[in-house]
């Protein structure tokens, strides 16, 4: 449904190129009931680890990913946040920038902070009264025949998504090295846990259930600059870990500050 | 003509609703693999979408 949306396959035509893939060959759904009960009562987001998209390099790096179901405007926020992630990263030809990784690093924190600012605005412990200021944002639309207009559950659903992105930038924010797509595309940072498999299909790891292994110290930090040009220090990371995951794969890519969500 | 417009209209309304995944995969460009992705990614200098699911996307819902 959100593909469909043609603001959002123009987006995505003229800024990526895309691709799509069953990981549950042998899955037929063949009932249009969930779907349009998602659509019609609380479709804004809906961050089940069933689908992911990803983003990465032609040479199979993941530079970001989410997982779920997103509105068509959500949607394209994101693929704008997606965007600007690689304007920090790369340069034009897509070839990573040599400041690129801190520079992405700041971008996933300003995009955590903000989000999550914009969920504390928008007062969600009282979602139900606050909903229609809320989801002002976000386009009604029709798809297939129905109608989809705003109630305070999108509001929630929206919520959730908000949230979850929230946590999904702080993930990335101690980006040390971008993971090769096989490290991630069964093991990354969902919603929620709905999923619809198949015999033939492949389960997907949650970061967030895996032990967090103690990195080596970071070196000593550089002498105080003199007192007249001493800039405010940046705070030192709580708690810094890399992911481990199951069978003795490790996710190189990201490094955590702070306990699993 | 305008009856023939809307014979038109009503056909691909019954027929869109007798395969319910159709519109799914409309409007976006599918690359036929990831592989193809990412050669034409490489050439246009753009990023990639991967969109992984359970399911097909040109054939059922997920």
């Amino acid at each position: 449904m959100t593909f469909s949306d043609p603001a959002v396959a123009a987006y995505v035509n003229e800024n990526f190129v895309s691709a799509w893939h069953n990981r549950g060959p042998g899955f037929m759904n063949h009932e249009f009931g969930t779907e349009k009960s998602i659509f019609s009562y609380a479709s804004e987001a809906y961050p089940t680890k069933n689908i992911c998209t990803f983003f990465l390099t032609p040479e199979g790096k993941v530079f970001h990913y989410v997982s779920g179901y997103y509105s068509p405007d959500l949607f394209l926020r994101v693929l704008q946040t997606v965007m600007t992630l690689r304007s920090a990263l790369f340069d034009e030809s897509l070839r990573l920038r040599p400041q690129g990784l801190s520079d992405v690093r700041r971008a996933h924190a300003q995009s955590a902070k903000s989000i999550g600012e914009t969920v504390a605005k928008a007062r969600l412990w009282d979602a139900y009264s606050s909903w229609r200021e809320f989801t002002a944002g976000y386009r009604t639309f029709t798809y297939r025949g129905e109608t989809h207009t705003h109630t305070h559950q999108c509001a929630q659903s929206l919520a959730d998504g908000l949230r979850y992105l929230a946590s999904l930038h702080s993930r990335w924010t101690r980006v040390t090295e971008l993971p090769d797509l096989e490290e991630v595309r069964y093991a990354y940072l969902s919603g929620n846990s709905f999923t619809e498999e198949s015999e033939g299909s492949r389960t997907v790891e949650e970061p967030s259930h895996l032990a967090v292994a103690p990195l080596p110290r970071s070196p000593e930090p550089p002498p105080a600059r003199p007192k007249e040009m001493k800039k405010k220090s940046e705070p030192a990371p709580t708690k810094v870990g890399a992911v481990k995951f199951p069978e003795g794969r490790s996710f190189a890519g990201v490094v955590l500050r702070g306990s699993a969500d | 003509m305008n009856t023939l417009l809307a014979a038109a209209a009503l056909a691909s309304a019954v027929a869109q609703d007798s395969k319910p995944w159709e519109g799914y995969d409309r409007g976006v460009r599918w690359e036929k693999s990831l592989d193809d992705a990412k050669v034409r990614a490489a050439k246009e200098s753009k990023p990639i979408l991967l969109y992984q699911l359970v399911g097909d996307l040109d054939k059922e819902g997920c």
